[in-house]
């Protein structure tokens, strides 16, 4: 490994891949980071596994219509030889950006002199910067949620792909996120059984989010498919329900739910009991900004882009010179999305370098692609969102950072106050100052203030992450 | 083992070769190219930690590296994301 770099990309999913073929081949050393063991991101971590090279997309994938689908970019993804000049490392966790772009990394023993466990910390100058750091799950909290065997929608998923496991033997599925038919499916497929999709979307408002797919026909199409499936296969299926128990002594056993009225209040008397192995449940999406903001770039709040964003210009440059962004960190929108902006990005860094990056029309159907595939994050987001009314109603024993064990009633005291920002709330509270560094309940935090304050998000102040944003023994810094 | 009723490992899937990796002491199988969290699963290991605080069980959440909640002792190292590691042949794991 060296320490420096004409381009460092930090992350290898949709994006980061898409960026680095793009980059290859005009005589730059590329270093492409991941935490993960293997490449691929979420969407492909499946199909990256077995492999040392490095991965392509066919052509043909991006003059396949305006709407680049998760499906194809799936079926386009080959194995191929890694380019000269791409370094990839894996299992390397970035801790920190500097001035100048210097990055602080942490890398397991293989790649340290005379490893012992718990790997070192090195020192690596970017010239340029590419963040494809992707997006994470968003949650409602419930009282039991932290029982074993109440997992996100994307653990069970990761479970099946990665590992060739299935979560349980039974899986009850919830929440409001597009994953629950995904990952039904994807159960059902492996021999698995789904007690239930309990939908907390009620038809109404899916039918009132429609017109927002209007030149999304494929995707809508997509999700009716998939809809199909599920009722062929008598998946039992319930609409307007909110998950409000997870019951167990060490681990799940049941499930409580309680039906919704029209402005999404629980209805009392409405409870239903579902004996589960497993629950998977999530709501949507959130961008993984703590580098960028770590880094101190500029952020924008967008409901409808999964909350806040890093800011970009067309070129998908950041607020902080020769830092660019892309992928679901600019707005949550799919796999699509961030294949276009992983190409643009590259194309953006090539021009800078003073390379030859081929006709500008090439670049300028990208950045229409790019618009196309940033109109299906309103319906994404919109779906996945719930009422203000569903934070204000937690019940005070329901924990809400999960590794300080902090619950809704001291949040709400602390609220009551008056420590009414992300901030503030925070130092109050020691809420997102656990393990995590606030990943699961910082985007909750910020929903809980803006409904029990009614606040706007500027007033509730976008979060603030300090080096190392990442869990790192301190054995790792004294490595020689 | 390979009772179809509580067996979680799916029966097409594409396995490397068979390992055995140590929980508490006790031997396990898992097949290399796992993950730990999905290997202590497939063994019905549900329980990976108890928190300081609640003196609840914890178990798998995330499953990407996020939340930190299924955080083991590897080899001797404590606090390793059994997300985000694979299990390899003689590993030492302790949970709790």
């Amino acid at each position: 490994m060296k320490q420096a770099y004409d381009v460092v990309i930090v992350g290898s999913g949709v994006a980061g891949i898409a960026a680095a073929n793009t980059l290859a081949g005009h005589g730059l050393e590329i270093l492409v980071l991941d935490e993960n063991p293997h490449a691929g991101g979420q969407i492909l971590r499946q199909h990256c596994r077995v492999t040392d090279g490095f991965w392509e997309f066919d052509p043909r994938l991006e003059r396949s219509g305006r709407t680049v689908s998760t499906q194809k970019i799936v079926q386009s993804l080959r194995p191929v030889r890694r380019p000269k000049g791409i370094t990839c490392v894996h299992q390397a966790r970035v801790l920190g950006i500097f001035s100048d772009r210097e990055l602080l990394v942490h890398v397991p023993d293989p790649l340290c002199p005379g490893g012992s466990g718990p790997g070192c910390v090195l020192e690596i100058d970017a010239g340029y910067l590419l963040l494809a750091t992707g997006a994470r799950e968003r949650f409602l909290p419930f009282k039991g949620w932290t029982l074993p065997g109440v997992m996100s929608l994307g653990a069970a998923q990761i479970l099946m792909k990665s590992s060739g496991i299935l979560p349980a033997r039974h899986t009850l599925i919830a929440g409001t996120s597009p994953l629950q038919t995904v990952l039904a499916l994807e159960i059902l497929k492996n021999k698995g059984n789904v007690t239930a999709i309990l939908d907390e979307n009620p038809f109404a408002k899916k039918l009132g989010l429609l017109p927002l797919l209007k030149h999304h026909g494929f995707l809508a199409g997509e999700g009716a498919m998939q809809m199909l499936g599920l009722l062929i296969r008598k998946v039992r299926f319930r609409q307007g329900v909110r998950v409000v128990e997870a019951r167990g002594k060490n681990e799940l056993t049941a499930v409580v739910t309680a039906d919704l009225d029209r402005k999404g209040n629980t209805v009392p008397g409405t409870f239903q009991t579902y004996p589960a192995e497993a629950l998977a449940v999530g709501y949507g999406f959130c961008p993984n900004i703590e580098l960028p903001v770590q880094a101190g770039c500029a952020l924008d709040y967008d409901a409808d882009r999964g909350g806040w964003v890093v800011r970009v210009d067309h070129a998908l440059e950041t607020s902080v010179a020769a830092v660019y962004v892309a992928g679901e960190i600019t707005g949550i929108a799919g796999a699509g999305k961030s294949f276009v902006e992983g190409k643009l990005a590259a194309l953006s860094i090539l021009e800078k370098l003073g390379k030859k990056t081929g006709p500008g029309r090439y670049a300028q159907k990208l950045v229409r692609m790019q618009k196309h595939q940033l109109g299906y994050a309103a319906f994404l987001n919109q779906l996945c969102q719930v009422p203000a009314s569903a934070y204000e109603t937690i019940d005070d024993d329901v924990l809400i950072c999960r590794c300080e064990e902090i619950s809704m009633g001291e949040i709400r005291k602390q609220i009551a106050k008056g420590f009414v920002t992300t901030g503030s709330l925070k130092k109050a509270t020691r809420c997102g100052m656990g393990r995590c560094q606030g990943r699961v309940c910082q985007p909750v935090l910020f929903d809980i203030l803006l409904a029990l304050t009614g606040q706007t998000p500027d007033q509730t102040a976008s979060p603030s992450f300090r080096a190392p944003v990442k869990n790192v023994p301190m054995a790792a810094f004294l490595h020689p | 083992m390979n009772n179809a009723d509580t067996d979680l490992r799916i029966y097409c899937a594409n396995r490397g070769p068979k390992i055995t990796f140590w929980v508490d002491g006790d031997p396990c199988t898992a097949y290399e190219g796992e993950t730990v969290h999905a290997a202590l699963l497939a063994e019905g290991i549900r329980v990976l930690r108890i928190a300081g605080k609640t003196g609840e069980p914890r178990g798998i959440f995330c499953g990407m590296g996020v939340c930190y909640e299924c955080r083991v002792t590897i080899n001797g190292v404590p606090d390793q994301q059994a997300c985000m590691t694979l299990a390899t042949d003689g590993m030492q794991i302790e949970t709790r």
